[in-house]
């Protein structure tokens, strides 16, 4: 079925907006289509009123329903704040970790040894070198048998 | 950041980080003459070289210097109980028990002194006028031992002659123990060095 021209204007006066609202009805009077457009519009507004079923809360309903409110409410912040407490727990296991480890491996620092003869050498014609270490002193001595130093 | 900007992080980056191992070392020498023997015989050893007797607990090394001047060394134990009436002056007496072994019974301080010395300088120790030392520190382990250059020289009598070196070791020193040179000999005794380093 082809529209009218004053379909539109007719869909418009149902809707409630008055502009052209004489021209409307004296037009309803004459065209057979608007006129059936109209009807439509009518049995559409009907069959929703008739299906359209208030909710109503009763009273021992009532303390459930504000509960299911404030739930919605409260569980707003939820995604990044259970993203960072897991993180965090992670970090501070592996921090931890590592600090245990370098506890257990450091053995502080080496013990000092005692002092250490590398090398002793002498130039004197027939004489001897040696060393020893008594009682935590390192003796290094050279012996040239007597001999006068010239 | 700029091309200078990028060019003084990299410099920074690149230098060489400070060297603990290069504050001076702190070197105290004392020089000793040790007088009237205890006993006959005052030598540091009496034992035959090359693989022959050896005193009780001594070891046979050779270590040589450089091109070769080796020698055998031994390390003898200290035989006999010092003599009882020994004589330290005011100088010697806080080494009486580095000196306990030297078997003389009056010590006399000749030299005393305390220098801080850069490493690798040589620090000059006049102990007494028929000897003279040379310390050289060269470098630090990680254990904090100091390692070092120790030469004592015999000075030329005529210009024209050149020093003969008396005893040159190489020690690994620790810190705050004390180390001893003997078997130097002067006109009445015997010359003893004790050298402590430290820092």
């Amino acid at each position: 079925m082809t529209d009218c021209r004053w379909t539109k204007y007719v869909e418009a006066w149902f809707d409630g907006e008055p502009a052209r609202a004489r021209g409307v009805e004296a037009h309803l009077a004459e065209c057979l289509k608007c006129a059936q457009r109209l009807k439509q519009l009518e049995q559409v507004r009907d069959g929703i009123i008739a299906s359209r079923r208030r909710e109503t809360i009763s009273d021992n309903q009532f303390a459930a329903f504000m509960a299911g409110i404030r739930d919605g409410l409260e569980e707003a912040p939820a995604p990044g704040h259970r993203r960072f407490w897991p993180a965090f727990s992670l970090a501070a296991a592996a921090l931890l970790i590592a600090i245990a480890t370098f506890l257990i491996l450091d053995t502080g620092p080496a013990p000092v040894k005692a002092t250490e003869v590398e090398s002793v050498s002498t130039d004197l014609d027939g004489a001897i070198v040696g060393f020893a270490v008594e009682d935590g002193v390192t003796t290094v001595w050279v012996n040239d048998f007597g001999k006068d130093i010239d | 950041m700029t091309l200078a900007g990028w060019t003084l992080l990299m410099a920074a980056l690149l230098s060489a980080p400070e060297d603990v191992a290069e504050r001076p070392v702190s070197l105290s020498v004392w020089a000793i003459e040790a007088t009237n023997p205890a006993r006959e015989d005052t030598a540091p050893n009496r034992t035959p070289i090359g693989g022959r007797t050896l005193a009780e607990g001594a070891t046979s090394q050779r270590t040589p210097i450089g091109g070769g001047m080796a020698r055998s060394m031994v390390a003898p134990r200290t035989t006999g109980p010092p003599s009882p009436a020994r004589r330290f002056d005011d100088g010697a007496k806080p080494l009486e028990r580095i000196l306990a072994d030297i078997p003389y019974t009056d010590f006399k301080t000749l030299y005393a002194t305390r220098q801080n010395t850069a490493y690798r300088q040589d620090a000059v120790f006049p102990v007494c006028p028929k000897y003279k030392m040379f310390i050289t520190p060269l470098d630090k382990e990680p254990d904090g031992r100091i390692r070092v250059n120790v030469r004592v020289e015999i000075p030329p009598e005529r210009p024209e002659d050149k020093p003969v070196n008396a005893l040159e070791t190489r020690l690994v020193m620790a810190p705050g123990k004390e180390v001893k040179l003997r078997g130097f000999r002067l006109p009445q005794g015997e010359l003893v060095i004790v050298l402590l380093a430290g820092g």
